[in-house]
Parts: structure tokens; sequence; C-alpha cells
């Protein structure tokens, strides 16, 4: 399994832990990761003030993946349906693939309709690729505890074109994490957003959001949470001890863990490796650092 | 605010940009603003559907920047009406009509103009309360891309409403 890997602004600029766990997990599944060769940004949050900039920062992506000839791992969720829904654009519509080639002579990239690009996310690479008779193999370190699972929603939805699972009723995810000896279970908030396209305009609400929904989930017997998007791990980690300072409650202290954070530990991987130390959640409480 | 003269003209190419979608065939049920997290926000999907229709757009401005374009309304609507596309279209025509958006978004645009990505990498604290870089934690640099006065041009180009273009 060889891939370019994409890793967006979020990933590579804060969200470290992300990059670190792929980085250290990746290879000992058997997939060789090669650099794009720069990064710059998909686009995805620019399409809600000028659509236009969006798809000239995807197609540029799609353009320079096209010349490795190699599937695409794209492990945010946010650019990865920012690719995908370029990509639909660009193949159902000739006059779009002439306006982005147009501007992107000047950079020498070129989208090739006759080539489209084999856009990965995490959960297909665990999951569709590596599979989970092979992950099972690996795991020395049953993880134990109940793991809620946190999707994100931009894997899943919309429906007008091929997203990561059932927009309704995802399983890969919780499949995963039975493969590495975790216990997971169904939750009425499951698929609830964490809100994190608003954080530019209504932060306190989204906090409260997280803050409700990590309560909910604490409250219904899980000892942690599993997330694959780094937005979402920003707002239910990164920002747990903002969320408990406006909620005023300690009820949402809750771990939280990048899906390739908890698949490293069960393989035994020592948890520095795998960035716990830059959790901001407690993390601690389930594993050593 | 829109002046009223104005309204008839966006609303128009608001019908416009919205042609392939369905909004006409809503029939209310309000399933995608039971769901939706924002309402409290004042964004209440189903409600920005119907003042579209009414041709309310003044209406429809508050709780528009709210939605969190999580896309469940799109999913779950039974007509294909498609709210969140709405919404989107909305924001991105008064943006060219010359409405502010909020500031989050210019200085996102603004540092993709300038680093390639919406902020440049952040240094953050560990759990020994250290500081780390991508550096320090033994992370490779990135790289901008190879012709950045071309790609900076093209978002000058594209997004000329929203950023000043450089007389040279």
């Amino acid at each position: 399994m060889k891939y370019t890997v994409f890793w967006g602004c979020m990933i590579a600029t804060v969200e470290y832990g992300y990059e670190i766990s792929v980085r250290e997990v990746f290879p000992r599944l058997g997939v060789e990761l090669s650099e794009l060769g720069w990064n710059a940004c998909c686009g995805y949050p620019l399409m809600q003030v000028n659509s236009k900039v969006w798809l000239y920062l995807a197609s540029r992506i799609l353009a320079e993946a096209q010349r490795f000839g190699r599937p695409l791992f794209v492990p945010c969720n946010g650019c990865h349906i920012s690719l995908c829904e370029a990509q639909h654009l660009l193949m159902e519509r000739d006059e779009m693939i002439n306006w982005v080639n147009e501007l992107l002579k000047d950079e020498e990239l070129r989208f090739d309709s006759g080539n489209p690009v084999r856009i990965l996310h995490t959960i297909e690479v665990l999951h569709d690729e590596i599979g989970l008779e092979k992950l099972k193999k690996f795991v020395v370190k049953p993880l134990g505890f109940k793991v809620a699972c946190h999707y994100g929603c931009h894997i899943l939805r919309p429906t007008d074109y091929p997203r990561v699972d059932d927009a309704e009723s995802p399983t890969k995810m919780e499949a995963i994490l039975e493969a590495i000896g975790a216990k997971t279970s169904d939750y009425p908030e499951r698929l609830e957003c964490c809100g994190a396209g608003a954080n530019v305009v209504e932060p306190e609400l989204v906090a409260r959001l997280c803050g409700w929904k990590l309560k909910a989930v604490k409250a219904r017997g899980f000892n942690a949470m599993a997330t694959s998007c780094p937005a979402c791990q920003m707002n239910y980690d990164a920002k747990q001890d903002a969320i408990m300072q406006i909620m005023k409650s300690s009820e949402v202290s809750l771990p939280v863990f990048y899906l390739t954070q908890l698949v490293g530990l069960a393989m035994g991987v020592e948890p520095r490796r795998l960035g716990l130390d830059l959790n901001k959640s407690p993390v601690e409480d389930l594993v050593d650092l | 605010m829109l002046k009223l003269n104005e309204t008839d003209r966006l609303l128009e190419k608001l019908r416009e940009s919205v042609a392939t979608l369905t909004p006409s065939v809503c029939y209310s049920c309000a399933r995608c603003s039971s769901g939706c997290v924002m309402v409290e926000a004042g964004c209440v999907p189903h409600s920005i559907i119907q003042l579209f229709r009414l041709g309310l757009l003044n209406e429809i401005e508050r709780g528009l920047w709210s939605c969190c374009q999580c896309l469940k309304c799109d999913a779950r609507c039974p007509q294909e009406a498609r709210p969140a596309m709405l919404i989107l279209a909305l924001r991105n025509l008064l943006v060219a009509h010359g409405s502010a958006p909020p500031k989050g978004y210019m200085v996102m645009l603004e540092n993709v103009v300038r680093y390639a990505t919406i902020q440049q990498p952040q240094e953050v604290m560990n759990k020994d309360f250290d500081f780390v870089s991508r550096n320090t934690l033994g992370l490779p640099e990135l790289g901008k891309p190879a012709n950045m006065e071309a790609f900076r041009l093209n978002l000058k180009k594209i997004a000329s409403n929203l950023l000043e273009v450089e007389e040279k």
C-alpha cells in the first residue's frame, strides 16, 4: 500500500498528534506514505465566502496528486470532503475543468479528467485497505476500555457522491475499535456535529455543544471518545478546559483520542511516540504517559 | 442589512445560483431544523427555505453565518431541498455583493495568500508544560507551493472582491 499524503492546514499547523500517530502507526501496518512536496489550504473553509477560491485551491491539490499516480491519503475530514467534492464537480462539468486549468497553467499544473484521484480517509485505510483481519494480527495490547465513536460530519455527508461510510448508520469506526480490543456501542448523540464550522461566529455556543456531547458520552458509561478529524479533536480535546469553564462543570472531562493513537496503543507503541503528551484532555487517566 | 431595491436583484441572482437545487419542493416538515445544532443561534433551516421562497432576504440574513455546514439538513431532507446549499449560495452572493464576511474568514483568506495555509505552524504545550514545535517534535518541513507568486496572483484574481489587488 503506497499513498501520497496530503495533511492540510489543521494537522500540519497545530493538531500534531494526528500527524505523529499516523507517521508512527501506518508504516508498521505496511503503509508507505510519500509527501506531496508542499502543503497548502484545501479551500474548504473559504468555500463559504467564495466558492471559486475553494475550487481553485482544491483542484491544484488534485492536479499535483495526479502526478504521483498513487491514491491520495487525506486524514482530515474537511480536506477529504473538499477534495472529493471538487473532483465530483470537475468530473461532471467540463467548463469547470477549463476554468481551473487556465489558472493552474501558471503553476505548471493541470487537472486531467481521464485520471481521477482515488482519495482515501484514515478510516478507509484502516477498514477497507488494511482490513480488520490484518489489523487484529498487530494487536498486542487490546484496549479493554469503552470508547464512543465520533465520526465527524464531513466524511459521512453529503449523500450525492461516495463518502467514507453510511450517512445515518456508519459502522466502520466501531469495527476498527472492536478489532483493537476496545468496547463500543451506539449512543443517541453519536452523529451530532462538534460545530467546528461555526467556531468563527459562535465560539461559545460551539463550546456548549461540545460540552453537551462530552457530558452525554460520559454519562452513558464510555471511558473515552475517538475522533478521526482534527477540527473535531480540537473542539473536544484541546478546548476541553474552556468548555469546562463555560459550562461551569467538570462532568465534561473525558479522555479524547485520535483513532490512530488508539490503534497505536493497541499495537504496543509507546504513548509519547503517538503524540499522546500533546492531547489536552485527561488521556493519562487511561494511559501511562 | 440590504436596501429594499437591492433585494429583488439579489433574489434573482440567488434563484439562478440554486437553480439546480429544488428549495421550492420543501413542505416545511422541519426535519432539518429538528436536527440542527445551530437553531439556538437563529439559524433555522426550514425557515430559511421558506423566507427564500417568500423573497424575504433581509430576514434570512439573521443567523445566516451561524450555520456550521454539518450538512445534516441536506442529508436528511425527504425532498432534497438542500438548505445547507442554499445557505452557502446566499453567503457567497452577499459577499460578492459587498457584504463583509465574519472576520475569521478574512483572516484565513489573508493567511492563505501569505503562507498558503490558514495559519502558520504553531507552538503547542505538551503535558510537561513545554512548548513544542514541528521541529522539536521531529516532524518534517512541509514546504510551500513551488510558485508562490503565481499562487498569490491567482487568489487575488479570483477573490478580487475580498483582497486588494496590488498595482505594479
